[in-house]
């Protein structure tokens, strides 16, 4: 983040530390950074913007998460500055599993030249966005350690006729199915994919790993079910393309 | 044999005392097989418009995905994601499988059993 001044620094020090933790984060707490952070908006516009878009984030706030980060570009357009907003609004998204729209900002990041080509492809292959990630790796001769995964999975998809814009849709839904279940918090989560195999039959797996109960597992699987049903998805996508909600492997300790 | 036999055994291996890792993925693949069979008896009763080809399994979950009642789709949906639980059950030994994991999958199948009651309820 740019230099702070004293009162930032403190704000900085105790949203840092609630970023990396891994216990719940309590609503006071954060009720009570939000109101320092706005306190700042006068003297330190730009701070306060990264503070309140960082804490949206927190609070699974998609709108304020946009809304302030947008801002913060606007206060600060220029190098280094831009790239270090970029790098945080980026962040904020991924922490609440909203993968297609950390896309734009990872590509505007991207065109800064940031060293990130490993990051911008795992981001577009979370958003299902899996023909743009071959394309740049093709394009610029990008050498990513997933690179072989990526174009498996391009060509699959393009043996089942499914675009980018299909898988997109499908993840998003899996999605939005957790987020109506208050499961913001994707600080942590573990997302595979990858492909199973069976006899004759072969199906891409979109995997979200969550602390969650049997029933909370059960009941957004359902929904998820029935929500697919109502789009107007085809049937290539729906059969060769899984996403599943599994629990974190953190709990296997208890069984 | 009815199919709810297999979710009745399912249930059964999860009640014994002493449980081994393979009573999970037991109970979570005789789960699937419940929902399999009773969401194929359902197509047999309400035949879909376009008949699908392919192996069972397969040719089971498209009828459904592609079926004109929206229900049946959803039904489609849900066998889709139950055969992969039951895939990771049988085949992804390298990957712990819990007692979780064969609730989740038996909690499900109750819940597919019960929206095919509904479809038919409806039907009648």
């Amino acid at each position: 983040m740019p230099k702070l001044a004293t009162k930032s620094n403190q704000l900085l020090q105790e949203l840092s530390q609630l970023l990396h933790s891994t216990r719940n984060i309590d609503q006071f707490t954060l009720k009570r950074l939000q109101k320092e952070a706005q306190s700042l908006l006068k003297s330190e516009a730009l701070n306060a913007h990264l503070f309140l878009g960082a804490l949206a984030g927190l609070q699974g706030e998609r709108s304020s998460v946009h809304e302030n980060y947008k801002q913060a570009l606007t206060l600060a357009p220029t190098n280094p500055n831009n790239a270090i907003v970029l790098n945080n609004y980026i962040t904020s998204l991924l922490d609440i599993g909203s993968f297609s729209e950390a896309v734009e900002p990872v590509i505007k990041a991207y065109d800064y030249k940031l060293p990130i080509s490993e990051i911008v492809t795992t981001i577009l292959a979370k958003a299902g966005l899996f023909h743009r990630a071959a394309e740049l790796i093709r394009q610029d001769h990008l050498v990513v350690a997933a690179d072989s995964f990526i174009f498996r999975t391009e060509r699959f998809m393009d043996q089942h006729g499914v675009s980018d814009a299909e898988l997109q849709k499908l993840i998003e839904i899996a999605i939005s199915v957790l987020h109506a279940h208050q499961f913001f918090d994707f600080r942590f989560t573990k997302i595979i994919t990858e492909f199973a195999e069976e006899e004759d039959s072969q199906w891409f797996r979109y995997v979200i790993k969550i602390n969650g109960s049997v029933e909370d597992i059960v009941d957004m699987e359902y929904e998820l079910a029935c929500q697919l049903a109502e789009d107007d998805l085809s049937t290539e996508l729906l059969l060769n393309f899984i996403t599943a909600y599994e629990f974190a492997e953190e709990q296997y300790g208890s069984d | 044999m009815e199919a709810i036999d297999f979710l009745v055994a399912a249930e059964e291996l999860l009640k014994k005392t002493a449980h081994r890792e393979v009573d999970y993925r037991n109970a979570a693949s005789r789960a699937y097989y419940c929902q399999f069979h009773t969401c194929q008896q359902l197509l047999e009763r309400y035949p879909p418009s376009e008949p699908q080809y392919g192996a069972e399994h397969e040719k089971t979950i498209k009828e459904l995905v592609n079926h004109q009642d929206k229900r049946f789709k959803t039904l489609g949906n849900m066998l889709n994601s139950s055969k992969n639980q039951r895939h990771r059950a049988d085949y992804k030994l390298a990957e712990k499988f819990t007692l979780r994991d064969a609730q989740r999958v038996i909690h499900f199948a109750n819940k597919l059993l019960q929206a095919i009651a509904d479809i038919q309820t409806a039907k009648r």
